[in-house]
């Protein structure tokens, strides 16, 4: 059973002679459970897609269905709330809030939605990703591929739908990359989660399940990791 | 859908409150500031309100809600323990001393304990309240008339008739110990001379014993508020199982409301006069604490924009994120608002004299209000001001769309271009960063502006004041002496001018020509016909209908009459008619006092009297005024029904006079009080022949020939009016120039302050904008240096910004205060006839000079802090 499934999806800035065309009538399905990379190079249109499947921002058209909903049809603060409650994020500069510590971070999700906390699972989580010692710290105390791992955990701790991840390792350096990496892919089997992660490093990609590479805003290649 | 989530929208508010600091402290400032301006603009006026308030009630000679009187010792007990009740004062009269030498003010012999003490102004200066049987207190006015000085252990005689009986046995002499006194307060009605409780408790058995009632005694009450007294004093009455209607029931006790609460309307009634100028000042302060709280929210939310797109990714909802950075204004609003509720308090407590100096109040009757309206209204606004100054920037950061938010540097968002051919120039580059932001420049130039505009303003309206323009109008002698109660009218008749005094006055100052204005005790009349008697009782509400009124569908309608010496009515400018023909004795002529407006025009109802026609006064020596219910005397006039009281003027003469002229007099020279009959001056003979031995100098006036002799007058007279405490008053040039110089020096210290305070926060907005504007440049600035600016041009560069912003606001401001300071003049020579309008730069000339300072001083320290980190480290940190 397809969980995320994109359909047509366009957008297009400007107009005119001006006009860029970031995506340009993508298909795409992702199984529940399935670790999924799409690369390509940069001002390929990865990165709007990844907006597009997270609800960060509108497509001029085609749709975008996350666990049998189509997200678009939702209203602002709808598509905010389904986000936190759907969609787990990941980015390439960490975006921890820097006024609150690791486990703040990882529970504010949960908390803006008044949700009561399964401290277990949290624990679990933090455990998993070696960073129950950290618990207390705040993000500027923490190295980056610490704070990356922060990401994932607040991304996991929701138990959403599906994770996006926005090149999570562009900011480390090669070792510490792929050791969260591998923390994140262990994790998601962990907890049977779905990913989505972008990325323009071919290296990187090869852990995912499938990889889907995309040029000019259309789809070129589907193929399966190792 | 409802879910629990303020707790965390409350915990990320506080930590990035945390987390800026110097955003903190300026909005801080900010809202003491504007919660100073608004805690000191209702500390006054209700001080004003309650001063005023005050005086009436020492007109009154207390300021308790109300009275129970004529009480039992049971029915005093049971009024005690009524819970309603907050707080009462108990009072025993003795008797009352109305034979020499208290003929003219009554002293009143009664004991009184310390809260009724204190209701009734006693405050000592010297001793303690009578204790022992023998022991007295008095004020020094009275120690005065009784020959006595004020010393403790003085024997003092004293004589009066006990209650109300005026028999000659009532009469009782007893010898009393002066142990304590107080200083005399011309405006209560009469001389309080308290007594111990035992002298009344055994006078009592004494006055049991001679079979007359016993001493009144009545019980004083205070209440929660002062709302709606007359339903408080019956539901006690009906709670305590007594009647005030039944005059013959055992258990009937009357009760009295203080009328003073219900002269000022019952208390915290302000007119719309009162209300607008108060309100307009409130929206300028709303207006002001906006400007910058807005910006800093505004500047802050900008900076952290990528914060709150972060927080919407995660997902924060938009109502989530407003609600962080009304909490976050909220949680500084919880120190700044009790700083600013206390000082300003403060600040209003000390200025209120100022301001009461320059209005009829006399400064005695100053009350600092305490009522906590002051600080909830004051709180409220200010909040109301957080709230509205928060809410664009709370949508900004609710609105952030979390893709741009992530990408997101400070721009306009003009996707123009211009095209330069001359490079890159240190001024040139400033102006274009100006032009990045324009609303934010816009609302510094703004709120840098309004300070000095309203400081223009300020300085027109008080350089305006023509201090000689208002002389020639209100003085039209050089001097003025009369009782104190003519310069303060207050309801009551005058004390009639001790002519002795005039004569010691007139023995040792150099007069030029001089003469008496006179005014009538007993009831000056003026007969109207039925038109204009229906159309007064309109106004007056009058109903007390009288037995012998003039009859045959004409009124008496009682009136204002003031005789005049030949001098004063070569006083007079405005007049129709023949005013000469007053001094001639024998012809009876009436001068009918009215206003005339610009156009010559009097302003008199169709029913006056046309000048050559007759007029009939009448004079009556005094009234009877008789319950129809009762067929007594009533008790309190105030507390009754007119339509159940009966009159009868007594000693009733009638004169016919021709109405030779209609005429404005001076108020400096006039009666200063008014009927809504027909008020008239007439020659002080003939004014003599009509009302004989009722008639009584009111004033002296005169004119000096020189300056020095004016000079030494002023001395003379000074000392005089001090010498006989307080009894005797005066005004001269030289006083009403005073009086005008602190009612100008009132508006230029209300003036002053509001310009430091909205100066304050104007410079506080500059130095927030600059400051933030830098830091948050930070990258680019060290990108710019980076690539071979040097740090002098940097500075350079900020400097100009800086110098742009303050010399903008200036040419802004200066533009402003051109256009408006005509209206303002227009406005201000409608209002105050004695303004003459002007106008000047001045203010501009003082200011800019300190504003170009900051413009060059502020950039400089904050480019000094940044620039400690090296360049590298400065690209390296993301914002």
């Amino acid at each position: 059973m397809s969980i995320l499934q994109a359909k047509n999806l366009r957008k297009i800035y400007g107009q005119g002679e001006n006009q860029v065309k970031a995506l340009d009538g993508v298909n795409l399905e992702v199984e529940k459970g399935e670790f999924v990379a799409i690369v390509g190079t940069s001002g390929s249109g990865k990165s709007t897609l990844l907006h597009m499947l997270g609800g960060l921002d509108r497509p001029t058209s085609g749709e975008v269905i996350v666990d049998g909903k189509n997200t678009f049809a939702l209203k602002d603060d709808e598509l905010t709330i389904f986000r936190r409650r759907k969609i787990g994020f990941v980015f390439q500069a960490y975006n921890l809030v820097p006024v609150l510590n690791v486990y703040e971070n990882i529970v504010l999700p949960m908390e803006l939605d008044g949700e009561k906390i399964d401290t277990a699972y949290v624990d679990e989580i933090l455990d998993t990703l070696m960073l129950s010692s950290k618990k207390e710290a705040l993000p500027n105390q923490l190295s980056g591929g610490q704070q990356q791992r922060v990401a994932i955990a607040r991304a996991l701790a929701t138990r959403p739908a599906i994770i996006l991840a926005d090149e999570p390792t562009g900011n480390l350096d090669s070792k510490t990359g792929q050791d969260v990496l591998s923390l994140l892919k262990v994790s998601a089997e962990k907890f049977t989660q779905t990913i989505v992660m972008i990325t323009h490093n071919d290296e990187i990609a090869q852990l995912a399940d499938r990889i889907v590479r995309i040029e000019d805003g259309k789809i070129v290649s589907e193929r399966e990791g190792r | 859908m409802k879910v629990n989530n303020k707790k965390c929208v409350r915990k990320i508010a506080r930590r990035c409150l945390f987390a800026n600091k110097r955003r903190n402290i300026i909005t801080t400032f900010a809202i003491i500031l504007t919660a100073i301006l608004f805690t000191t603009l209702f500390t006054i006026t209700l001080s004003i309100h309650a001063s005023y308030e005050t005086s009436i009630f020492r007109e009154l000679g207390g300021k308790n809600h109300g009275t129970f009187k004529d009480l039992t010792d049971k029915q005093l007990e049971i009024l005690e323990a009524n819970p309603h009740i907050q707080s009462y004062g108990v009072r025993t009269v003795a008797g009352v001393w109305d034979a020499e030498p208290f003929t003219k003010r009554s002293a009143e012999v009664s004991y009184m304990d310390d809260t009724c003490a204190e209701w009734s102004f006693i405050k000592l200066s010297e001793g303690h309240m009578p204790t022992a049987y023998n022991e007295v207190i008095m004020d020094r006015e009275a120690l005065r008339l009784l020959g006595k000085e004020p010393v403790l252990g003085e024997e003092i005689e004293l004589s009066y008739q006990i209650g109300g009986y005026l028999e000659e046995e009532a009469q009782v002499t007893d010898t009393f110990v002066l142990c304590g006194y107080w200083d005399y307060d011309p405006m209560i009605p009469a001389h309080f001379i308290n007594v111990s409780k035992e002298y009344v408790e055994q006078l009592n058995e004494h006055v049991e014993e001679m079979g007359y009632d016993p001493l009144r005694t009545d019980l004083n009450v205070m209440f929660s508020s002062s709302w709606n007294l007359v339903s408080k004093m019956t539901r006690v009455e009906a709670e305590c199982g007594f009647t005030d209607t039944d005059a013959s029931a055992e258990n009937y006790v009357r009760f009295g409301v203080n009328p003073g609460f219900t002269f000022s309307g019952g208390s915290g009634d302000l007119s719309l006069d009162t209300l607008l100028p108060i309100l307009a000042f409130s929206l300028l302060v709303v207006f002001t604490g906006y400007l910058i709280i807005y910006n800093v929210f505004q500047i802050s939310v900008a900076t952290d924009i990528r914060f709150y797109g972060l927080l919407k990714t995660i997902g924060t909802t938009q109502k989530q994120l407003s609600r962080i950075i009304r909490n976050q204004a909220l949680l500084l609003c919880i120190v700044g608002i009790p700083v600013g509720l206390l000082l300003g308090y403060g600040l209003g407590a000390l200025l209120t004299p100022a301001v009461l100096k320059t209005s009829t109040i006399s400064l005695n009757s100053l009350t600092i209000s305490t009522s906590p309206v002051i600080f909830i209204a004051a709180g409220l606004f200010e909040l109301l001001t957080v709230l509205l100054s928060v809410s664009k920037p709370g949508r900004m950061a609710g609105k952030v769309s979390p893709v741009e938010a992530l990408r997101y540097t400070e721009s306009a968002g003009t996707g123009k271009k211009k095209k330069t051919t001359r490079g890159a120039k240190v001024t040139k580059m400033a102006f274009a960063n100006m032009e990045r932001s324009k609303k934010k420049t816009v609302l510094v130039f703004v709120s840098l502006a309004l300070s000095l505009v309203i400081l223009n303003v300020v300085y027109l309206f008080v350089g305006g004041f023509d201090s000689e323009k208002w002389l020639d109008a209100s003085v039209s002698t050089d001097f003025v002496v009369g009782n104190v109660r003519y310069f303060k009218y207050d309801g009551a008749a005058y004390d009639p001018l001790p002519l002795d005094v005039v004569e010691e006055i007139r023995g040792q100052v150099k007069e030029q020509d001089g003469g008496f204005a006179y005014d009538v005790q007993g009831i000056p009349l003026v007969k109207v016909n039925g038109a204009k008697f229906a159309e007064s009782l309109e106004y007056s509400g009058e109903e007390v209908q009288f037995t012998n009124d003039a009859g045959q569908g004409m009124h008496y309608m009682g009136c204002v009459a003031e005789g005049m010496d030949p001098f004063l009515l070569s006083k007079m400018e405005d007049a129709q008619g023949d005013l000469s023909l007053l001094n001639d004795p024998s012809g009876k002529y009436v001068a009918i006092l009215t206003n005339i407006d610009e156009f010559g025009n009097p302003m008199l109802d169709e029913n006056a009297p046309k000048i050559g026609e007759k007029i009939t006064l009448a004079f009556a020596e005094s009234v009877e005024i008789i319950d129809k219910t009762t067929g007594q005397v009533p008790e309190d006039m105030v507390y009754s029904a007119p339509e159940n009281m009966e009159g009868r003027y007594i000693g009733l003469t009638e004169t016919e006079c021709t109405v030779c002229a209609y005429v404005d007099v001076p108020f400096s020279i006039g009666p200063r009080r008014g009927t809504f009959a027909y008020d008239v001056v007439l020659g002080a003979d003939t004014l003599k022949e009509i009302v004989g031995e009722n008639m009584v100098p009111m004033f002296y006036a005169f004119d000096t020939a020189s300056e020095a002799d004016e000079t030494a007058a002023e001395e003379t007279i000074h000392r005089l009016c001090e010498e006989s405490a307080g009894q005797l008053e005066y005004e001269s040039k030289a006083v009403m120039r005073k009086d005008f110089e602190n009612f100008k020096q009132m508006f230029s210290l209300l003036g002053g302050i509001l310009c430091i305070i909205i100066g304050f926060v104007g410079i506080l907005n500059f130095m927030n904008t600059v400051m933030a504007g830098i830091i948050s440049r930070k990258n680019e600035l060290a990108v710019l240096q980076a690539i071979g600016m040097t740090g002098k041009q940097v500075k350079q560069m900020l400097m100009t910004e800086g110098l742009i912003y303050t010399l903008g606001s200036g040419i802004l401001a200066l533009t402003l205060s051109v256009v408006f300071a005509p209206l303002v003049n227009l406005f201000c020579e409608e209002t105050f006839w004695f303004y003459s309008g002007h106008f000047s730069v001045m203010p501009f000339a003082y200011v800019m000079p300190v504003f170009a300072i900051l413009g060059i001083l502020v950039p400089i320290l904050a480019y000094g802090k940044l620039s400690r980190a090296s360049i590298v480290d400065r690209i390296r940190e993301i914002g």
